[in-house]
């Protein structure tokens, strides 16, 4: 069965370098980077670790921008699966790490940024982790269909692109 | 009585404490200063990683702004990398005492210069430094 979801653009989360998105698939509650944020929340031994990387989300996207090679780590499911790089031009998902706890992402250019789930990983493969694997898979779905819709410009980007624009009832198919 | 899901952000940002910002912006603002220092040295990220020790990997997440460096790390920073990365404030009042800031006024203009030459040129003080500099280049 195929699950829908919408592309947001987090309102508290519009800095003046980095501008930051996420999706919300039709059966949650939440937008996937809330439900990180909730389940993160009600975890008393990580909240530090949630708190600096919260402070942090906001202070790159204020001040420096998201910088690929500095401050995300590639977890395409390529690399990790198949143990090849992806294929040329293609996106791939990026990981943010805070001592064992992982948020997935797409960073589409240093003012593009989807923030997607993630959790606390506990074996040395993301994908076999039950923790955070689901999501994984899921952050490289949502970037191959992002980048479709890119291709295919039911996303565009603005003149400078630093900003994105999509309909607001575009939905993504997974 | 059951949390609001949606209200996680305000919950978050109401607890996080002066020292959670503090952290990531000391910590971003190392990573950005051993950065510019890797540029001046025209090392390649694997090149500062080998002289650490470190994998290429190992160093991005050192240097990703989230990682709690150690006192240990940035040493090894320093040393590798020849030059300061933090500096406490009397440190840097030590080291920049003797230096000597010299600032002056430069004034331009199309008109001639009969007309434009403001009526607190004199005042600036450095008049004749600056017309021996003007001329000089």
């Amino acid at each position: 069965m195929n699950i829908f979801a919408k592309i947001i653009r987090l309102k508290d989360y519009q800095f003046r370098k980095v501008k930051y998105f996420t999706v919300h698939f039709d059966d949650s509650q939440v937008n996937e980077f809330f439900d990180f944020l909730n389940r993160m929340e009600d975890m008393e031994e990580v909240i530090e670790d949630l708190l600096n990387l919260n402070a942090w989300i906001e202070e790159i996207g204020e001040n420096y921008g998201a910088i690929k090679s500095r401050f995300f780590r590639n977890e395409s499911i390529f690399a990790d699966v198949q143990g090849l790089p992806p294929p040329r031009k293609q996106m791939v998902a990026h990981e943010v790490i805070v001592e064992n706890m992982r948020l997935y992402c797409m960073v589409m250019n240093e003012h593009v940024v989807f923030l997607f789930n993630g959790g606390i990983k506990t074996t040395a493969k993301a994908q076999d982790c039950p923790n955070v694997g689901q999501y994984i898979k899921q952050a490289n779905m949502l970037v191959q269909k992002i980048d479709e819709l890119l291709k295919t410009r039911e996303i565009s980007w603005n003149k400078f692109q630093t900003d994105i624009e999509f309909d607001e009832n575009l939905e993504i198919e997974i | 009585m059951s949390k609001d899901r949606n209200n996680v952000v305000e919950r978050l940002r109401a607890k996080t404490l002066p020292e959670n910002r503090i952290f990531v912006r000391k910590n971003l603002a190392i990573s950005e200063q051993v950065e510019v220092l890797r540029k001046e040295k025209g090392w390649t990220q694997k090149e500062l990683a080998k002289k650490l020790g470190k994998t290429e990997s190992e160093v991005s997440r050192l240097l990703s702004g989230l990682h709690n460096l150690t006192l240990k790390s940035i040493a090894k920073l320093e040393a590798e990398l020849g030059s300061d990365i933090i500096m406490t404030p009397l440190e840097a009042g030590k080291k920049f005492k003797s230096t000597e800031y010299v600032t002056f006024k430069v004034y331009v203009s199309t008109q001639s210069s009969a007309e434009v030459v403001p009526a607190d040129y004199k005042e600036v003080g450095h008049k004749e430094y600056v017309t021996s500099y003007l001329n000089a280049i």
